[in-house]
């Protein structure tokens, strides 16, 4: 059964089509990179896949079920913004996680921060802003999901916290989940992508392998983006 | 998966709200101290002693007055982040369901008003320490039986009077909250001006309690034509209108609680 | 340290770079190779990429897999001093093109190369 599953799925917010049409069907064991320019609808289509966002018509299913509860629990969510609480120490959040997440690894979280050197008894908003982002990561990739749900997780960092992500992301591959990665920093994540979805003006565009575009087109996928999206 | 929610709520607004009590008992305490401290002879008439006096006086009125109205404050300001703005990130995609996550605003928010009350009793009772006596206290219980006897007499009888605050202490402390958490939530609707748009539906709401008051209180108006013009004691025209005002404020509370479910269903609108 | 370019998969060139380094030592006859995890947060690559070069290096024999131990570098010495003439032709094959558009010929180029060769060794 594919772990995200839609079918004719669309979002409207009055006459703006924010996603169009889509259909998807992503298996489990993948690390899909959602690729596309800023506005392309790639942020809607992950809040309706966490259930921040009710689809306008069309379905979606993740593991089967329509967006609720139960997926609430299959789906690790790492948002753009800062969305925990900022007064809260590191283990708080911690705890506050193993208390509505069961299937929250709390050993895992302490490992990765302790391998980072950040004091788990800091307040979240006393720490730089790398390490909050980094805290908010390793809070998202400790949980056991079905689906992880990470939009633009490397934007605004610098280019060796970018490497720590993205081999927290490996180290973390679980081959029962889908890893799905909405950026626009396309040749960094390139290396780490199964399969990439472009989605241009709320469209799915193209659905492939890294390697069939490598094969058969003989170019990165940065390149090929840079043709399909050229302005 | 709910006491986990009000656990939560509980904590993020603790931290405001035990230093505001904190703030309203110790000031109590300083005023009845400077209270006790005055009586003595030596001090009457030291400008800076009756000044400093004055000075504990007003911060505890002030405190008083930021532990009351800091309560439904703060819980203002704790829905809003929760349910608005970057918070709602964390918060709406918690496993739980949007009621669960209502209630979980209401009852941490009726606890909270509970402990106000009780913190504010308190610090009246920090505050009269030592100045009033047992006799004082039977002596204006004493008055006040005469009062209370009319009070009895307009509700009915004793019990039915004492039900009639049960009721409305019980309907305020959950529905006290609930205009402002529907006017936060309606106002996400204007996309741009989400807080005017709070504020017009606040003044919306208020015309509409206005005029549902108005109009249920005209179903009294013969019971209040008696009262004005024949001068029938009072009390038969304030029974009914009490009653009718706690249900006024119980009917709005349930509208409000299903306007923000429904709002919260349709869509979240964040950012 | 290991590079990939962005227009070739991936499994590809890892299966080039694993036995470069096969056929020059760094990873020695019998040695164990890491589990694909640990290949894969090493390269920065995705793990079933690395699984598949894996395969791969397993069908043609120059790695095999023991049950729960992991993935072993094979022992057969000859399999590798063949692995290691392959490539050096390939280069080879590639070097000669290249001059032969420079214009050099064959002669040339053989005199070339061992003065050349010579050189560094006395450098």
């Amino acid at each position: 059964m594919a772990v995200i599953e839609t079918k004719a799925l669309n979002k409207k917010y009055g006459r703006i089509e924010a996603v169009k049409d889509l259909d998807l069907s992503l298996e489990k064991g993948q690390i899909v990179g959602l690729l596309g320019p800023n506005g392309s609808g790639k942020t809607t289509l992950i809040k309706m896949i966490n259930g921040l966002l009710t689809p306008s018509s069309g379905e979606l299913y993740i593991k089967g079920f329509k967006p609720g509860v139960e997926t609430k629990l299959a789906v690790s969510y790492l948002p753009e913004r800062n969305s925990l609480p900022e007064w809260m120490k590191v283990k708080e959040l911690i705890d506050m996680f193993v208390d509505f997440y069961p299937d929250f690894r709390a050993e895992k979280a302490y490992k990765m921060l302790a391998d980072l050197d950040i004091d788990v008894s800091r307040k979240l908003k006393n720490l730089s802003k790398g390490n909050r982002e980094k805290v908010q990561l390793i809070l998202c990739m400790s949980r056991n999901a079905d689906v992880y749900a990470l939009d633009e997780p490397i934007g605004g960092v610098d280019p060796a916290a970018r490497d720590y992500i993205l081999r927290t992301i490996i180290q973390n591959y679980n081959e029962d989940a889908v890893v799905l990665i909405s950026t626009h920093l396309i040749a960094d994540v390139e290396n780490v992508l199964d399969r990439v979805l472009f989605i241009k003006n709320g469209e799915l565009v193209l659905n492939s392998t890294v390697d069939e575009i490598r094969e058969e087109k003989g170019k990165s996928v940065d390149a090929l983006f840079r043709e399909v999206f050229a302005c | 998966m709910l006491g986990k929610v009000i656990k939560y709520d509980f904590k993020a607004v603790a931290r405001y709200l035990i230093p505001f009590y904190a703030v309203l008992l110790v000031s109590a305490a300083l005023a009845n101290i400077s209270r006790l401290v005055s009586e003595n002879d030596m001090l009457k008439g030291n400008l800076i002693f009756e000044v400093s006096t004055g000075l504990i006086t007003a911060a505890y009125v002030l405190a008083t007055l930021l532990a009351v109205i800091g309560t439904i404050v703060i819980l203002i300001i704790h829905y809003y982040k929760s349910f608005t703005g970057d918070a709602a990130y964390f918060t709406f995609t918690l496993p739980a369901s949007n009621d669960t996550l209502l209630w979980g605003k209401i009852i941490n928010g009726a606890i909270w008003t509970c402990i106000s009350f009780v913190i504010l009793a308190l610090s009246i009772g920090i505050l009269m320490v030592g100045k009033v006596t047992a006799a004082q206290i039977k002596t204006f219980f004493d008055l006040a039986k005469p009062i209370f006897a009319e009070i009895y007499n307009a509700f009915g009888s004793k019990t039915s009077f004492i039900l009639f605050v049960v009721c409305w202490l019980v309907i305020v402390i959950f529905m006290n909250q609930m205009e402002f958490y529907f006017c936060i939530t309606a106002g996400q609707i204007i996309k741009g001006h989400r807080i005017l748009g709070a504020f017009a539906a606040y003044i919306v709401l208020k015309i509409a309690q206005q005029f549902v008051s108005t109009i249920l209180t005209l179903t009294q108006y013969a019971k209040i034509k008696e009262v004005i013009i024949e001068t029938t004691a009072v009390g038969t025209a304030f029974s009914p209108l009490m009653w009718i005002s706690m249900a006024e404020l119980a009917i709005f509370g349930v509208l409000e609680y299903i306007a923000i479910s429904l709002l919260l269903k349709k869509s979240l609108n964040i950012e | 340290m290991w590079y990939f370019t962005n227009d070739r998969p991936i499994y590809v060139q890892l299966i080039e770079q694993i036995g470069i380094r096969i056929v020059n030592g760094s990873y020695a006859p019998g040695e164990k190779l890491p589990s694909v995890r640990d290949m894969a947060s090493e390269v920065g690559a995705n793990p079933n990429t690395v699984q598949r070069a894996f395969s791969e290096l397993e069908r043609s024999g120059i790695i095999s897999t023991q049950r729960t131990n992991g993935r072993f570098i094979t022992e057969d010495k000859e399999m590798i001093a063949k692995m290691r003439e392959d490539l050096a032709k390939e280069k080879i094959e590639e070097f000669i093109k290249v001059m032969k558009d420079f214009g050099y010929d064959a002669e040339e180029i053989a005199k070339v190369v061992a003065n050349y060769a010579a050189g560094k060794e006395e450098a």
